[in-house]
């Protein structure tokens, strides 16, 4: 076993301890914009590190570009999806628990 | 040896994120983990492939992750404004 094997290891534990969070958060917290903060960060984390670790466990074979090419995507396209989910949900007038102060006032047809 | 134990973490947590999907009190709460839920799938198909020795799962996982994409965008417009196309 050499030292990319450990290193892709390394990462899967990495990417196994996002993924857990992630669902631990899911499961345990009761506030929608608290679950958008878990699946937009947490779980990109824990994607990248699992895909990395599975390139770095691999080497170079049949299938490495298609990986790296889903990494990138994963990585772009998840925050916009959540952030399309959170905008639909402050417009839909599902607000936080404790919120202090709002800044859009209420006004949810000028969220941009 | 370590690929079918992250395949079986992966799997827990998938079903962990299911649960939420079953009892959520709004449809966002649904909605967030119905995402998650997808994308740690979308994680396990191309591990599924590498361990299998099957080349064609890779070429799953990249249209599985990009439909989902276009799934959440499609839901967040329909919530937002009532109509998809106009």
């Amino acid at each position: 076993m050499n030292i990319r094997e450990l290193l892709g290891i390394a990462l899967f534990v990495t990417g196994i301890f996002f993924m857990l969070v992630t669902a631990l958060g899911m499961i345990r917290f009761e506030d929608v914009f608290m679950k958008f903060h878990f699946g937009s960060k947490c779980l990109t984390a824990g994607a990248i590190s699992i895909l990395s670790g599975a390139i770095l466990y691999k080497g170079m074979a049949d299938g490495t570009g298609k990986i790296v090419i889903m990494l990138v995507f994963l990585a772009i396209t998840n925050p916009l999806a959540s952030h399309a989910l959170a905008k639909a949900a402050y417009s839909k007038g599902v607000l936080p628990k404790n919120l202090k102060r709002d800044d859009y006032g209420g006004n949810y047809e000028s969220v941009d | 040896m370590i690929i079918p134990i992250l395949i079986m973490c992966l799997i827990l947590t998938t079903l962990m994120c299911l649960y939420r999907v079953i009892k959520g009190p709004t449809v966002f709460d649904r909605l967030i983990a119905a995402d998650a839920a997808g994308i740690m799938v979308a994680v396990i198909i191309p591990l599924l492939g590498y361990y299998f020795e099957q080349p064609f799962l890779y070429d799953i996982a990249l249209v599985y992750g990009l439909l989902l994409f276009l799934d959440m965008l499609i839901f967040a417009k329909y919530l937002e404004k009532g109509e998809i196309l106009k």
